[in-house]
């Protein structure tokens, strides 16, 4: 039986639904636009893509790092290589984070409609902070016991210390090398969707008829 | 570069901060002024070249 659009009654139920609502808020030409607004043309607007690229960089010297283990990425000339692009990537991503977020606040970017991307961008620092700790915690020498006695203190006083034992290496380790690896890798690409979604935020000068992303 | 042993800092009134934190300062400075200054290349046929010539 067909419905009143002539559309078949398999068109029904939530798969149908979800696609349409894909089609209708993120359109292939606005998940991957040829063309962007005439004020994309700044450097402002790299700082996020460079952020992403020192995430990509930061996981896949982590994956490195995870294979061979502590001994050899302390004591080997190959580890401790690896070990430094996994320090180093990370050290590029908190700079262009924070470089992204400056460029942004001074734009005002959660402007029509873009706060949700604004507060997932927020969540993601944060998210990466705790994951850099953990990282810092997960390094498996002086300077990581170090950080977890003094930290342990300041923790328990929180109340945070009754799950989030900073002494238990084996929790760590496990949310830097998996629980916070996925929330910030699924953060930042539900930051990317919303940023398509809504199209890159225009500059508070320019005219209105450019609010939108790609052309379409 | 000696990484075991505590930053060096700058204490100049009441600015206290360690070399390695004024160092990445200076870099987000200086990297997010170049954004601003220096002159991103434009692509032929973009919308920003359409938008220039009107």
């Amino acid at each position: 039986m067909a419905s009143s659009s002539n559309k078949p009654d398999v068109d029904r139920g939530w798969t149908a639904a979800v696609r349409h609502g894909i089609e209708r808020g993120l359109p292939l030409e606005n998940l991957l636009p040829s063309r962007q607004p005439f004020f994309v043309g700044s450097w402002v607007y790299v700082f996020g893509v460079v952020t992403i690229a020192a995430l990509v960089w930061v996981v896949a010297s982590g994956v490195v790092l995870a294979a061979f283990g502590p001994q050899w990425w302390h004591l080997s000339a190959t580890g401790q290589f690896f070990n430094s692009l996994h320090f180093w990537g990370v050290q590029i991503f908190f700079l262009f984070m924070i470089l992204h977020l400056i460029g942004q606040f001074f734009m005002a970017s959660w402007r029509e409609g873009r706060a949700p991307t604004w507060m997932v961008g927020a969540v993601t620092f944060f998210v990466s902070v705790v994951a850099a700790f953990t990282g810092y915690l997960s390094q498996q020498n002086f300077d990581s016991q170090w950080i977890a006695i003094n930290a342990k203190d300041a923790l328990n006083a929180s109340g945070a210390g009754a799950f989030f034992n900073v002494l238990n290496f084996g929790q760590m380790y496990g949310l830097h090398i998996l629980l916070m690896p996925a929330a910030i890798t699924g953060l930042v690409v539900i930051h990317i969707l919303l940023v398509r979604i809504r199209g890159v935020v225009r500059p508070i000068e320019a005219p209105a008829t450019a609010r939108r992303g790609a052309a379409r | 570069m000696e990484m075991n042993a505590p930053a060096a800092i700058v204490h100049v009134g009441l600015l206290f901060i360690t070399v390695p934190n004024l160092i990445v300062f200076g870099l987000i400075v200086v990297i997010f002024t170049a954004a601003l200054a220096l002159p991103f290349p434009h692509q032929a046929g973009s919308l920003e070249e359409e938008h220039r010539n009107g």
